[in-house]
C-alpha cells in the first residue's frame, strides 16, 4: 500500500509541475512593443536565391517625420567570378532610397538589388521629436554554382515569406490569392497578383524564360510541392518548387526527354535532374538562361581545364585556345566549350559533338 | 717519296689563283644545272615558296581563322535546298509505260476469253398470241407487256364466262372465278410469300393496288412507269399523311441516291423478306448494308465510289457519329436529299449539330472545343468554311468517317510545336498552299510572296526553317480568327496556351508570345528588336 501511495503522489506532483512550466510557457508569450518602426520583410538572416528582394516597412505616420532606406554590400574585392556579372554595375557599396511618408499609409514598400554574399539593409526614420531610429536586417543571397557562395554560413536560414499568418498583413492593399488559370495564360500580364510584388523578376534582364514572363507561377513551377532533396522543407511554404526540377521542366520540354533518353553518355546534372544548376528558371543576360557565359559556366566546375589547359599543346607548352576566337565551324558565335561538346548528352566518347575521329576536321580542314 | 713529289709537282699550276678561280666556276656550272633540275622534279621550290608565302601572310596580314581559306559549308546553306520533288529519270519512266501497255493488252485478251466461254442463251417458247381483232375495245392499243393468259385470250382462267366463251359483266364489274384476288393469283403462282415480314398490301391480299392483271408498259406488270414512281404513289411523304403510313421516302430531292433513283429493289424486296424494312440481306441496315455497296471501287477517277471500310473499321482516330445510334443515318439521308453528299443538313451546320459543346475525343481523351462558339466569337473564318459550297466545308481538311491521322485530318499533320525544317512540306496545309517561295527564299522584295517581313528579311522562313522549324499551327489558326490571315488567340506549347498578342499596323505589325518578348516588323524601315536571337560576332 505504501509503494502505491508513494507512487501516487510522486506521478501528482509530476503533473504539477508539468502544468507549472506550461503555465510560466503561456505567460512568458511575447507581447510586440508598439514600435513606430519595424522591418516586416525580408526576415531576419534569410537566404535568397534571387538577386532581387523586396522590402516591407511598418511604420506608425503619427509619429514618424521621414524615412530612409541604405543597402550595403559586403564585397571588398570582386571574384572573377563575379567580375564577369558585374561589368557594367557601378561598384558602390551603398545605395539611398527616400520615402515620401502620407497621412494614411502604414505599410511602405520596395525593391531592391541583392548581390552575392552578406547584404544589410537599414533603416533610419526621424521621429516628429527629431530622434533618429535605426534599425537593420541582415540576409544572404546564395547561388547554386558559384564556389564562394554555395554554403552559406551557418547563421543562415531559409525562411519563407507566403504562409496564411504572413500575408494576413499585405491583403490589405494586395489580392494574395491565386488567379491564374491551369494551361492559359494572362492576356494581359498586369492583371497577375503575382506581378505587382515581382515584376523586377521578369524586367531587368533580356532573357525571359516563357512561364516567368506570362506569370504562370503557382500552376506550372512553384506548385506547392516538395521533390527528393528538399523533403526539409515541406508545408514551408505555399509556393514551394520541388528539388530536383527536373521533371517539372520535361513537362513541357517533352521532346528533349525523348530525344535525351534514347544517347549513350549523360552530363550528371541532367541525370540528376538539377536544370536549375546552369539555366535560371526565371530570367537571364545569356542566352538559354544560362547562369553564366557558356564557356565561364562550364568552367566554374572544370576548374583543371583552365589551371591545366585543355586538349593538345604546342612545343613550348602553349594548350589549344578555348575561347577568345570566332568559332570556325558556326560562325555566329564565338568559341567556346559548346562547339566541341554537347552540354547535356551525346553518342559520342567525351560527350563530343561528332566522333573523335571526325572532331577535329570541323575546324581543321585539309 | 720522289714519287709522290713528282705527282705533287704536276698540281704546280694550281698554284696560280686565276686558275683555282676558273675551276670552281666551271664546276659550279656543271653541278647547278643537273641539281635544278633534281628539285624540280621533287617540287621543292614550290612547296618552299608556299611556305614562306604562309609566313608572310601571318606575320604581317591580317588574322585569319581557317574559315577564311578553305570553304566551310555551314548549316544554313545546306538548308537551302529546294523542296520541289525529285522526278525519276527518263528510262524509268519508259519502262513503267510499257509495262502499263502490257497490262491493258492482257485485259483485252482475258475479256475476249470470257465471251467465248460464256453459255449462250437459250430460245424462249414462243407462245401464239390472239389476233388483234378478237380484244375487247378497251384494252385497245396494246402496251408492251401482256399477261400471259390475257394473250392468250383465255380470260375463262379467271373471269366467269357463258356458254359461248364471253365474260359475263354484271352491274360495272367483271365477277371472278373466287370470291378473292389473291387466292386467284396464287392458284398459277405457286409460291406463296410465307416470310417473317409482309409488306401490308401483300398480307392482306390486294395484289391489284400494284400490278395489272392486263396489260402495262412496264416489266412485272405494274401500273406505274417505274419502279420507284409505284412505291412514291403510297410512300411519298405528303400521301402518307392520308393513308397514315409512318415510313417516308421523298424522290424529288437535288441530290439523289442512285440505287434509289433506278430500282427500289436494289434494297427492298416489294412482297415479304426475312429482315427488317424488307431487306434483302440479312446485313444491319444501319452500317454493314450502306459498307456492301461502298467497299467496292468502280471507277476510281470519278472518285463517286470510295472504299470507306477501312477508314471506318481500322483507321486510328474513328468519328463518334459513325458508331452512335443511328450510324450512318446519323447524318446521311439514305434515300436522298436536297444538301450535297445527302446529308441531312448543309455541311458546316451538320457538323455543328454536335460540336456545340465540348465532345470528349475516345483515342487520346482530349476535349475538343466548343467550334459553334469558336465560330460566333471570331468574324475572319478559314474560306474552305466560309465558302461551303465551292472549297467543300469541314470535308476540305477533315475526314468525318475517320482517318489515320489525328483529329481525322485527310492527310499528315502534327500538333507539335516543332517540326524540322524540310519536312514541313509534307503537312497537309501545302496541299492548298503551294506558294513554295514563302519558306524557301531567304530575302524577299515583293508583297506577293509574303507580307510578314521585316524590311527583306523573310520571317516565314526565319520561324520554319532549321532544326527547331515551326508548325502552321503554332501561329495560325485553321478554323478562325479574330484578326485577319487566320492569326490564332494562342499558341499551344506542349499543353500551356499563350496568347500571340498580335497587333497590326499599316506596314508591319507586331506580337508578344511566349517564345519571344514583343517583337516588330516593318516591311518599309525594318526594326531591330531587342534581345534578338540574331547574335553575330564581333
Amino acid at each position: 500500500m505504501r509503494n502505491i501511495l508513494i507512487l501516487l503522489c510522486v506521478g501528482v506532483c509530476f503533473a504539477f509541475i508539468a502544468e507549472a512550466e506550461q503555465k510560466v510557457y503561456k505567460l512568458n508569450l511575447k507581447v510586440p512593443a508598439n514600435e513606430p518602426v519595424e522591418i516586416i520583410q525580408p526576415a531576419v538572416n534569410s537566404i535568397h536565391y534571387e538577386d532581387t528582394a523586396s522590402v516591407v516597412i511598418k511604420i506608425d505616420p503619427k509619429k514618424i517625420e521621414k524615412l530612409e532606406m541604405i543597402t550595403h554590400f559586403q564585397v571588398f574585392h570582386l571574384d572573377p567570378d563575379e567580375r564577369i556579372i558585374y561589368k557594367n554595375k557601378p561598384k558602390k557599396r551603398k545605395e539611398k532610397f527616400n520615402f515620401n511618408i502620407k497621412e494614411d499609409k502604414l505599410y511602405y514598400c520596395k525593391s531592391i538589388e541583392l548581390r552575392y554574399g552578406r547584404n544589410k539593409i537599414q533603416v533610419i526614420a526621424t521621429t516628429k521629436d527629431g530622434k533618429k531610429i535605426k534599425k537593420s536586417v541582415e540576409m544572404y543571397l546564395s547561388s547554386p554554382i558559384l564556389r564562394a557562395y554555395k554554403y552559406p554560413p551557418p547563421k543562415y536560414k531559409e525562411i519563407f515569406f507566403h504562409k496564411e499568418k504572413n500575408e494576413k498583413v499585405c491583403e490589405e492593399c494586395h489580392d494574395m490569392t491565386v488567379n491564374e488559370k491551369k494551361g492559359i495564360a494572362f492576356e494581359d500580364v498586369t492583371k497577375s497578383n503575382c506581378y505587382k510584388c515581382h515584376k523586377a523578376l521578369t524586367t531587368r534582364y533580356k532573357y525571359n524564360h516563357a512561364p516567368a514572363r506570362n506569370w504562370l507561377c503557382a500552376t506550372t513551377c512553384h506548385i506547392g510541392k516538395t521533390g527528393r532533396l528538399n523533403k526539409r522543407l515541406e508545408g514551408k511554404s505555399k509556393f514551394i518548387w520541388p528539388e530536383p526540377q527536373g521533371p517539372e521542366c520535361y513537362r513541357c520540354h517533352k521532346e528533349k526527354r525523348k530525344e535525351w533518353d534514347s544517347k549513350r553518355f549523360h552530363h550528371d546534372p541532367v541525370v540528376a535532374g538539377m536544370c536549375d544548376k546552369c539555366h535560371n528558371p526565371h530570367s537571364s543576360p545569356n542566352r538559354y538562361f544560362l547562369r553564366k557565359p557558356s564557356w565561364y559556366l562550364c568552367t566554374t566546375c572544370h576548374e583543371d581545364k583552365v589551371l591545366r589547359g585543355h586538349v593538345v599543346f604546342t612545343f613550348l607548352g602553349r594548350p589549344h585556345p578555348t575561347r577568345g576566337y570566332k568559332d570556325p565551324s558556326n560562325p555566329k558565335r564565338e568559341l567556346s566549350c559548346i562547339s566541341c561538346h554537347e552540354a547535356h548528352n551525346s553518342d559520342n566518347n567525351f560527350m563530343l559533338l561528332k566522333p573523335f575521329n571526325q572532331i577535329c576536321n570541323m575546324c581543321h580542314k585539309k | 717519296m720522289e714519287k709522290i713529289k713528282k705527282i705533287l709537282g704536276m698540281f704546280k699550276f694550281l698554284k696560280n689563283k686565276k686558275v683555282i678561280l676558273i675551276l670552281i666556276v666551271l664546276g659550279f656550272l656543271a653541278i647547278i644545272p643537273p641539281l635544278g633540275i633534281y628539285a624540280w622534279k621533287k617540287r621543292i621550290p614550290q612547296k618552299t615558296a608556299l611556305v614562306l608565302k604562309n609566313i608572310v601572310h601571318n606575320v604581317f596580314l591580317e588574322k585569319h581563322h581557317p574559315g577564311d581559306i578553305y570553304g566551310v559549308v555551314h548549316i544554313e546553306e545546306m538548308e537551302e535546298v529546294e523542296l520541289s520533288k525529285l522526278k525519276l529519270p527518263p528510262k524509268e519512266e519508259e519502262e513503267i509505260k510499257k509495262t502499263k501497255e502490257l497490262e491493258k493488252e492482257l485485259k483485252k485478251l482475258k475479256e475476249e476469253e470470257k465471251l467465248a466461254k460464256a453459255p449462250k442463251p437459250k430460245p424462249k417458247k414462243v407462245v401464239k398470241p390472239l389476233p388483234l381483232e378478237e380484244y375487247p375495245k378497251e384494252f385497245l392499243p396494246l402496251k408492251k407487256v401482256l399477261h400471259r393468259p390475257f394473250k392468250q385470250g383465255a380470260c375463262a382462267i379467271c373471269h366467269q364466262v357463258d356458254e359461248h366463251g364471253k365474260v359475263i359483266k354484271k352491274g360495272k364489274k367483271y365477277p371472278l372465278n373466287r370470291p378473292r384476288v389473291d387466292e386467284l393469283c396464287y392458284s398459277c403462282h405457286k409460291e406463296r410469300y410465307v416470310k417473317k415480314y409482309d409488306h401490308k398490301p401483300v398480307k392482306k391480299g390486294e395484289c391489284l393496288k400494284c400490278h395489272d392483271p392486263h396489260q402495262s408498259n412496264t416489266e412485272k406488270l405494274l401500273k406505274a412507269k417505274t419502279v420507284p414512281l409505284l412505291c412514291v404513289s403510297c410512300h411519298d411523304p405528303k400521301k402518307a399523311k392520308k393513308l397514315k403510313i409512318e415510313k417516308v421516302v421523298n424522290i424529288n430531292v437535288k441530290y439523289k441516291h442512285k440505287p434509289v433513283d433506278k430500282d427500289c429493289r436494289n434494297c427492298h424486296d416489294p412482297h415479304t423478306s426475312d429482315y427488317k424494312h424488307l431487306l434483302i440481306t440479312a446485313l444491319d441496315w444501319k452500317m454493314d448494308f450502306c459498307l456492301d455497296c461502298h467497299s467496292k471501287i468502280k471507277d476510281p477517277k470519278k472518285r463517286k465510289k470510295v472504299d470507306i471500310t477501312p477508314l471506318i473499321k481500322t483507321a486510328k482516330y474513328k468519328h463518334d457519329a459513325v458508331f452512335d445510334k443511328d450510324e450512318c443515318a446519323n447524318c446521311h439521308n439514305i434515300h436522298g436529299s436536297n444538301h450535297r453528299i445527302m446529308l441531312k443538313k448543309p455541311m458546316v451546320k451538320q457538323c455543328l449539330s454536335c460540336h456545340d459543346k465540348e465532345v470528349k475525343q475516345k483515342e487520346t481523351g482530349e476535349m475538343l472545343i466548343n467550334m459553334k462558339k469558336h465560330l460566333e466569337e471570331n468574324k475572319y473564318w478559314h474560306k474552305p468554311i466560309k465558302e461551303v459550297e465551292k472549297k467543300g466545308g469541314c470535308a476540305a481538311c477533315h475526314n468525318p468517317h475517320g482517318s489515320n491521322y489525328p483529329y481525322a485530318l485527310k492527310k499528315f499533320f502534327t500538333t507539335e510545336f516543332y517540326l524540322p525544317g524540310l519536312k514541313i512540306g509534307e503537312v497537309m496545309c501545302f496541299s492548298c498552299h503551294k506558294e513554295k517561295e514563302r519558306f524557301t527564299m531567304k530575302k524577299v522584295f515583293s508583297d506577293k510572296i509574303t507580307k510578314f517581313r521585316n524590311g527583306t528579311e523573310n520571317l516565314h522562313w526565319r520561324h520554319t526553317q532549321g532544326e527547331k522549324g515551326r508548325t502552321c499551327i503554332a501561329c495560325h489558326d485553321p478554323h478562325a480568327s479574330k484578326w485577319p490571315n487566320m492569326i490564332g488567340k494562342y499558341t499551344n506549347f506542349n499543353g500551356i496556351l499563350f496568347p500571340i498578342r498580335y497587333k497590326k499596323t499599316e506596314t508591319g505589325g507586331s506580337c508578344a508570345p511566349a517564345c519571344h518578348d514583343k517583337f516588330d516588323y516593318d516591311r518599309i524601315r525594318p526594326v531591330k528588336n531587342v534581345g534578338e536571337i540574331k547574335e553575330s560576332f564581333k
